[in-house]
């Protein structure tokens, strides 16, 4: 079987799993929203200070909301040997991180259009700037953090105090991508500038990093 | 074996007194006071000596990381560890002296500009690598470490350039043109004097911690073998 | 008065003799982290050595050749 056909195998079967329990898109979504209503305390914003500062608050929200998502990525796995079994089998090991990363995208991004109605009646958000754009630039913002991410949390499986480890070892690394990310927003929401530069920095960071962690990742695999 | 155990630490400490010693020597008294900034300006000196050899021992990181992945040698995984814990040192210590340089002569303590929140998510980086080594459970924690540290490393020009755009939309204070802006020949003798004397400080370091991790590492195969054999 | 003199000779500011202080303490302080763990491992090396010798493993005589 190809990559490809793996990947969807397992990306299908996670996607099943998790539409019946639901486990990780309700704590994401949960603590997301525990986020915004506490942050909403800190800041009482006009609709015009919403502009500037909701950029910050969101990605701040989605990405405490994506370690939730991301905290339990091999969590199944490692429960059930499932791991062990990968390594034995022939199939590419780039195959399940696909897998994986994708189904975290997705999540993340579904928790993303849930959240989305919901800053904009909290803080009165109204785009100045065009939201096809904004759409873009989450796109690419959520597989930034995604896509290392899944990585990470791989490398953490067998860390001691694995749900610290993870947010400890990938914020640093993801700062360029939520600079982007939190920057390219706001500019979009106040219109007064232009995001191109991040969308591409973005991109770049996209493509650098998924090439990295698709090179490393049957490495990190053999070594757990 | 005893003897020369004990001849060896007095001779590097002696070695880095000496380092450190004719280093401060020459940046607080021989050279020139500068103009603008007074006496102050004299952490320059050290400041940018320290941040040579962290980049560097971040470098040499990045490369050792790159040949243990490679060749799953002891040696280069030792140099990693080594090389990353050494570049912390030398980094904390360019993220202390620059706020005391800057505090006196730009009046403030920090600002975000492109080149100090580099620096910072510099340090931030391998920081979470020597945390990463230490809480991960012993067999994978090479390969691991290593893989990150690939990570890591491109990370750093991305972060600058992100920095710095961001920067261009949103300036903030600026702390002094370069360092290197005019020097004077006689502040320029005691500077290249002082990267040089930190180099070698920071290769001695990076010597004896090397070693430290190969025989730490040794010290744990003989423990498991130990294990193995039976004893108590 | 030669400590005096010499300080005198120092031009210290009170940030960079802080900052001076400060780099000899990380610099001096990390060197010698670095020393005592490694009498730390020659002491613990010696110690299993002597285990060793001491004839009290167990050694796998009838085992697999």
């Amino acid at each position: 079987m190809s990559t490809m056909a793996i990947a969807r195998a397992t990306l299908m079967k996670d996607l099943r799993m998790e539409w019946r329990s639901k486990d990780a898109i309700n704590s994401m979504l949960f603590f997301a929203l525990l986020v915004v209503v506490i942050f909403s305390f800190a800041f009482n914003p006009t609709a015009e200070e919403s502009r500037q500062i909701a950029g910050g608050l969101i990605w701040v929200a989605f990405l405490f909301a994506a370690v939730v998502a991301l905290n339990q990525t091999w969590a199944r796995e490692l429960r059930n040997q499932v791991l062990d079994a990968y390594r034995v089998s022939p199939a590419p090991p780039n195959a399940l991180f696909l897998a994986k990363t994708i189904g975290n995208f997705l999540f993340v991004v579904v928790l993303e259009c849930l959240m989305a109605p919901l800053f904009v009646i909290f803080y009165e958000l109204r785009s100045v700037g065009p939201v096809w754009q904004l759409i873009v630039v989450a796109l690419l913002g959520t597989w930034a953090l995604v896509v290392n991410g899944t990585f990470f949390a791989a490398l953490s499986i067998r860390t001691r105090s694995r749900e610290i480890m993870l947010p400890l070892i990938l914020f640093p690394i993801s700062i360029p991508a939520l600079l982007g990310m939190v920057d390219a927003t706001t500019s979009i929401l106040t219109g007064e500038a232009s995001p191109d530069f991040w969308i591409k920095m973005l991109a770049v960071y996209d493509i650098v990093f998924t090439a990295i962690c698709l090179m490393l990742f049957e490495t990190v695999l053999n070594a757990e | 074996m005893e003897s020369s155990m004990k001849k060896l630490p007095p001779i590097s400490i002696l070695f880095v007194v000496a380092l450190l010693g004719v280093t401060s020597y020459l940046a607080l008294a021989v050279a020139p006071t500068e103009r603008t900034m007074g006496d102050v300006q004299r952490i320059f000196y050290y400041h940018v000596p320290s941040g040579w050899v962290a980049f560097l021992c971040f470098f040499i990181n990045f490369v050792a990381s790159a040949v243990y992945l490679w060749r799953r040698s002891e040696g280069s995984d030792a140099l990693a560890a080594a090389s990353a814990e050494v570049g912390v040192v030398f980094c904390t210590v360019l993220l202390i002296t620059g706020p005391l340089w800057a505090r006196p002569v730009w009046g403030i303590w920090w600002t975000w500009d492109a080149r100090l929140t580099t620096t910072l998510v510099l340090w931030l980086i391998y920081v979470s690598y020597l945390v990463l080594r230490r809480f991960s459970a012993g067999g994978q924690t090479q390969v691991l470490a290593a893989a990150f540290a690939i990570f890591g490393f491109v990370d750093v020009p991305i972060v600058y350039m992100s920095i710095r755009w961001f920067r261009t939309q949103h300036p903030s204070p600026v702390m002094g043109g370069g360092e290197n802006s005019g020097l004077d020949p006689a502040m320029a003798h005691v500077f290249l004097f002082n990267l040089a004397a930190f180099t070698l400080m920071g290769i001695v370091f990076l010597v004896l911690r090397y070693k430290l991790q190969m025989s730490e590492q040794a010290l744990e195969s003989t423990h498991a073998q130990a294990a193995l054999k039976g004893v108590a | 008065m030669n400590l005096i003199a010499f300080l005198n000779e120092m031009h210290l500011t009170p940030y960079s003799a802080a900052a001076y202080a400060i780099a000899w303490l990380v610099y001096l302080g990390y060197l010698g982290r670095i020393l005592v763990r490694m009498k730390k491992v020659a002491a613990e090396r010696a110690e299993l050595e002597r285990t060793f010798a001491s004839g009290k493993t167990a050694t796998l005589t009838r085992s697999a050749s």
